[in-house]
């Protein structure tokens, strides 16, 4: 027993010694040059030099290297490595001398642990771990997970992020061993984004097709009324676009607006926007990271065909309390955050609600009295973001989280009108709702030092309704009345209950393996229900329909979606990387089931460092669709899942690129695309009537799709002036059957140019510039060529004639040329235990008035003459917010 | 706008009618709307159409008159009467009923459901014709409405009365089609014993047409919903060239 005990207190001596330890004599910095010396004489001048022993054997250098080296003030330790990293030589310390040893290539250790911020604790997302000698490296997973294995011996080990100061150290590594490093982050500004130029390269040489949206992008950029958007943020990067101006929708690469798999801590969400897109549902004060795949998807991604983005939320910090609150022209805000039990479980509570109705309802209470109607409008949204984490032991770690979130419209009016005969009551509203409810519970594990286990249950619920009413009672003088009532009500929902369980296995560090599965089950429900009720004298009737569609809503929908997957992130040599993988996936619905194997590849090459040239191929499938009734993603679009007639989409992308940061400060890149979509689905050109469970098949029509294009962009990425700049040349088009004659078309987001730039400046220590400035190529639209006014025939109507609008082909104009600038001046004040945040903006600064459609209607200048007509919806707006966190 | 063009109708093969006139509308202004009362098309007969503009291509376009629909039987399920509100000399009317259209022949065929009349016994009408009542003098017969709204292989009309079917071949025999019709009569009229619907089989460009009219003016309340364009059969032109063999079918009820 007391061995056991020995054991293990001298385990933890050294297991602290190990990482906790400081090297004097590796830090001392030491000046001295030579040309073309020997590793034995560069050895020997090294430690007359440094004063200090160094004991080898000249039999230990085989490839008798020759080096000229010029070291100014730099770390002992440092040359060392340098020295003699091609020798696969290292070292150890003993008393005050260092004993050189030859490496042994199976004698390897695993270094690992999580990366945390300083500040809370938080895991950091995509952090790298590098050996900068050695060119060997990691990243740290969703959760700030690393693993690296090295040979035995020193090394110098790098910790940094885009959001991070850099932590370097030395560690000896002579067993496995445990490492949790903490970073300050550097949050206000963007000052700082790359810390090191020596490893800026490993930063991105994994980012192909991918654009990183740190919370500090979004915070810093200009905001439509003081409110950061995530999604409104990725607007600006290269081959992403909104639906129109001021509205959402995510188009990426010429992909539709359901081709986008949004994950929020990993868990889908089917409507990501609020107010029909203006805003996204993602509360900034809540977003920790977020990527955005526009290509080379890995395989453990999966369900969309055009892009990925994967969102992930604050846990809470794990040292101290927290909270701030804030309030801007839209809405207000406030969380908290804190440790449950110190450096061991924490929680964070975040909340947003919308101001709007401060606003609708005294103005629509305002215009209707001036027409003589009581009642008033009101538009609220809000989210809601609770996590729950809690660690055991080091291995072991339990996540629960939830969102709620939704919009909710109401409009009531009501009024009277009385003449001799009789008095008429009417009442008449309409009530909006939508919304997004997900839960998730997490269990990450450590399988030994290279296993990293995630294992999750998710629940995830949309829900749309809408309800349209009109109440109508007359009172005759002789006493007969006469009520009418009338409900339309639409409702749609989408629930899925998914497991999951990923691993993540580092063997080496030029392999990261992933592999796992998971399984979906989802439940859709749409429908619609129409009452008509008209009572007279005591004869009522009431519509059949009611029934019906009642019966309906028992009509759920159910399908199972399962996928396994498997990709290695592997490193062949040093020019040389990439990641292979395949997905496959089996989707039942109906009596039908449909499988696909999707293989998936991007491979970079580095001819020189700093340079890296890539391709990628990624195939897809998606088993959902979005039945649009309109281009702009409205919330009562209908999600519907394959079915026995209608196969799931699938396509593939193919990407070729280059980025460097050969320029000081500079990164440049070029990508070209190419996609293709079959099996897509839309509805028949004009079926707008009622859908439902039942017959949505009959109305679809299914077709296919073809996007390419080439993205430039030049970024100044470090500095007190850091800048971007993108241009994207792109085409789209959708060919469908039963859409002009078969005939392909532009998409309605078919773009040809976008020029996109945006500007951050440090002014000082408390204050931040930054502006934004988009062009792009208008929307297509489909204008008629003609117009025939037809009498006519319908009773109902009989004075009004008809006209007949006929058109050439689909999407063949273009509204005008798009371009916005938006500024913005954000004031950071940081006091002991009080912080206070401050932002001016306008959006729009000189008002172009934006054309978001476009209709015909007669000139009122020459009667007679239709022409199009120009509808914009967001003219210049100033913008204000402000908040205090403690 | 084409106000001058030669316009040419054959019936297999032999000219039956001919415009050359311009289009000339009652103000003296030209239009661009050529009229011309040529001869009632023929139930399976199959017509050509040519025009021609100067300085243009033919415009060519085909049509087949289907054959009369075959009814098996008219069922009224439901009648409610009550008076109506604003005046008291008339009732209110609405009565349910099914159509089932026996269709033995194979393909798909199209119908225009449009009007219905309502008789006190076979000669009397007292609802849908103007000549009869006065309940209004503007009217035309009454518009059958279709209540199954969900119902895809029924389109309601919003420029015509009515409503058109698809038919579906559901069991090969019958097609089996509710309806509404809403009417006032005079409340003297105490009794209602025969309805006498009117159907038109119609060809499927006729019914695309009139279908795709119809989506398009749904379509123009929605700013952002994509435009639909009117279907056509014609060639180097657009619109339709089509037509229809009428229908009608009397039943009694109690």
């Amino acid at each position: 027993m007391s061995k056991r005990i020995f054991s293990l207190l001298l385990f933890c001596f050294v297991f602290v010694q190990s990482y906790g330890q400081q090297y004097p004599l590796l830090d001392q910095k030491i000046s001295f040059k030579s040309k073309q010396a020997t590793l034995s004489d560069l050895l020997e001048k090294l430690a007359k030099v440094g004063d200090v022993n160094i004991i080898f054997s000249p039999q230990l250098f085989e490839k008798k290297i020759r080096k000229s080296v010029d070291f100014d003030e730099t770390k002992l330790g440092e040359i060392l490595l340098y020295l003699l990293a091609e020798e696969n030589v290292n070292f150890r310390i003993i008393g005050s001398e260092i004993v050189l040893f030859k490496t042994m290539l199976d004698e390897r250790y695993t270094v690992n642990g999580f990366v945390l911020e300083k500040e809370s604790g938080e895991g950091i997302i995509s952090a790298s771990v590098v050996e900068p000698f050695l060119n060997k490296g990691t990243i740290s997973n969703a959760y700030g997970f690393y693993s690296l294995t090295l040979p035995k011996g020193f090394h110098k080990i790098k910790y940094f992020s885009f959001t991070s100061q850099e932590l370097e150290g030395f560690l000896y590594l002579d067993r496995d061993t445990a490492i949790n490093k903490y970073l300050e982050t550097t949050l206000t500004l963007a000052e700082v984004v790359v810390t090191s130029k020596d490893t800026a390269e490993l930063i991105n040489i994994k980012d192909n097709s991918k654009e990183k949206i740190t919370s500090v992008d979004v915070l810093n950029a200009p905001s439509l009324g003081g409110e950061p958007d995530l999604i409104r943020t990725a607007f600006l990067k290269p081959g992403i676009q909104s639906g129109g101006d001021g509205l959402g929708g995510l188009f990426v690469r010429g992909g539709g607006l359901d081709q986008n798999l949004i994950l929020l801590d990993g868990v889908p969400v089917y409507n990501a926007s609020h107010i029909i897109g203006i805003f996204s549902i993602f509360n900034s004060d809540a977003i920790r990271s977020s990527e955005l795949y526009k290509g080379a998807i890995p395989s453990r991604f999966g369900g969309r065909l055009s892009s990925v983005l994967d969102v992930r939320t604050k846990e809470g910090n794990e040292k101290e309390f927290n909270a701030s609150a804030g309030f801007g022209l839209m809405s207000l805000k406030a969380s908290i955050e804190g440790p449950l039990k110190k450096e061991a479980a924490s929680f964070f509570i975040s909340y947003r609600r919308s101001i709007l109705d401060l606003y609708f309802k005294p103005l629509t209470t305002f215009a209707n009295k001036q027409n003589g109607i009581d009642g008033f409008s009101t538009y609220l949204y809000q989210d809601l973001n609770v996590k729950l984490n809690s660690k055991f032991g080091n291995r072991d770690r339990l996540y629960f989280s939830v969102y709620f979130g939704g919009d909710k419209y109401s409009d009531d009016r009501s009024w009277s009108r009385s003449d001799s005969i009789s008095t008429i009551n009417r009442l008449e509203g309409q009530r909006l709702g939508w919304g997004n409810g997900i839960g998730s519970f997490r269990w990450n594990h450590i399988f030994g030092n290279k296993i990293f286990s995630n294992t999750t249950l998710t629940f995830s619920r949309y829900n749309f309704n809408s309800r349209t009413f009109f109440g109508r009672e007359e009172i005759a003088s002789d006493s007969l009345s006469l009520e009418a009532f009338d409900i339309a009500q639409f409702n749609s929902s989408i629930k899925n209950y998914a497991v999951k369980q990923d691993f993540e296995f580092f063997p080496n560090p030029n392999h990261e393996i992933r592999f796992g599965l998971n399984a979906v089950f989802h439940r859709f429900n749409p429908n619609a229900i129409i009452i008509n009720e008209l009572n007279e004298l005591g004869v009522s009737y009431s519509n059949g329909l009611e029934a019906e569609l009642f019966e309906d809503l028992e009509n759920d929908l159910e399908v199972f979606d399962g996928a396994i997957y498997a990709e290695d992130e592997f490193k062949l040599n040093e020019k040389l990387s990439g990641n292979i993988g395949f997905r496959g996936t089996l989707f039942r619905t109906g009596n039908s089931k449909y499988y696909s194997l999707q293989p998936r590849l991007n491979l970079r090459f580095s001819p020189i460092p700093k340079l890296s040239l890539y391709s990628a191929y990624d195939r897809l499938d998606q088993p959902l669709h979005l039945l649009q009734r309109s281009g702009i993603g409205l919330p009562s679009d209908l999600w519907v899942p394959s079915s026995d007639s209608i196969r799931p989409n699938v396509g593939w992308q193919t990407v070729i690129g280059a980025r460097s940061n050969i320029f000081e400060n500079l990164e440049i890149g070029i990508e070209t695309y190419y996609k293709k979509m079959n099996n897509l689905v839309t509805y028949k050109e004009g079926l707008l009537s009622q859908i439902n469970a039942e017959n949505w098949e009959q109305r679809v029509t299914i077709g296919s799709g073809e996007a390419q294009g080439i993205e430039f962009w030049l970024s100044k990425i470090k500095g007190k002036t850091t800048w971007s700049v993108n241009y994207t040349l792109a085409k789209t088009i959708r060919q469908f059957d039963e859409i002009a004659n078969g005939e392909p078309y532009p998409f309605r987001y078919d773009r040809r140019h976008f020029l996109k730039a945006i500007l951050y400046r440090k002014l000082s220590n408390k204050w931040t510039f930054s502006a934004s400035w988009v062009f792009g190529t208008g929307n297509g639209v489909t204008l008629p060529t003609a117009e025939v006014t037809l009498p006519s025939n319908n009773p109902e109507f009989p004075n009004l004639p008809i006209t007949v609008q006929f058109f050439d082909k689909i999407n063949d104009y273009r509204l005008p040329n798009y371009h916005r600038l938006d500024l913005a001046v954000n004031m950071l004040v940081k006091k002991p235990n009080l912080t206070h945040k401050l932002h001016f903006g306008i959006f729009n600064v000189y008002n172009r008035l934006n054309p978001l459609f476009v209709t015909i209607r007669e000139s009122t200048e020459e009667p007679g003459v239709n022409q199009p007509q120009l509808f914009s919806l967001l003219p210049f707006l100033p913008s204000f917010s402000y908040a205090i966190a403690f | 706008m084409i106000s001058e063009a030669d316009i040419s109708v054959f019936q297999a093969g032999e000219l039956i009618a001919q415009l050359t006139l311009p289009s000339i509308a009652e103000d003296g202004q030209n239009v661009p709307v050529f009229r011309h009362e040529f001869q009632k098309p023929m139930a399976g007969g199959t017509y050509d159409l040519e025009i021609d503009i100067e300085n243009s291509k033919t415009i060519q376009a085909q049509t087949t008159i289907p054959e009369q629909v075959r009814l098996s039987d008219v069922i009224v399920d439901e009648l409610s009467r009550w008076p109506d509100f604003k005046d008291r000399n008339f009732d209110n009317v609405v009565i349910r009923g099914r159509l089932l259209i026996d269709n033995t022949n194979s393909g798909d065929h199209y119908y225009h459901f449009a009007q219905a009349q309502l008789s006190l016994d076979w000669y009397d009408v007292i609802a849908g014709d103007t000549t009869i009542t006065d309940v209004n003098k503007d009217s035309i017969l009454i518009p059958v409405e279709n209540i199954d709204l969900a119902n895809q292989s029924y389109t309601s009309l919003l420029h015509e009365p009515g409503f058109l079917i698809k038919d579906k071949e559901e069991g090969g025999i019958y097609k089996v089609v509710p309806f509404q019709i809403t009417t006032r009569i005079n409340r003297n009229y105490q009794l209602l014993n025969h309805l006498k619907v009117f159907i038109r089989h119609t060809s499927m460009d006729y019914f695309k047409f009139h279908q795709s009219v119809t989506n398009q003016l749904i379509a123009k309340e929605n700013a952002f919903a994509e435009p639909v364009r009117p279907h056509s059969n014609i060639k180097n032109g657009q619109g339709h060239f089509s037509g229809y063999s009428s229908s009608f079918y009397t039943v009694k009820f109690d």
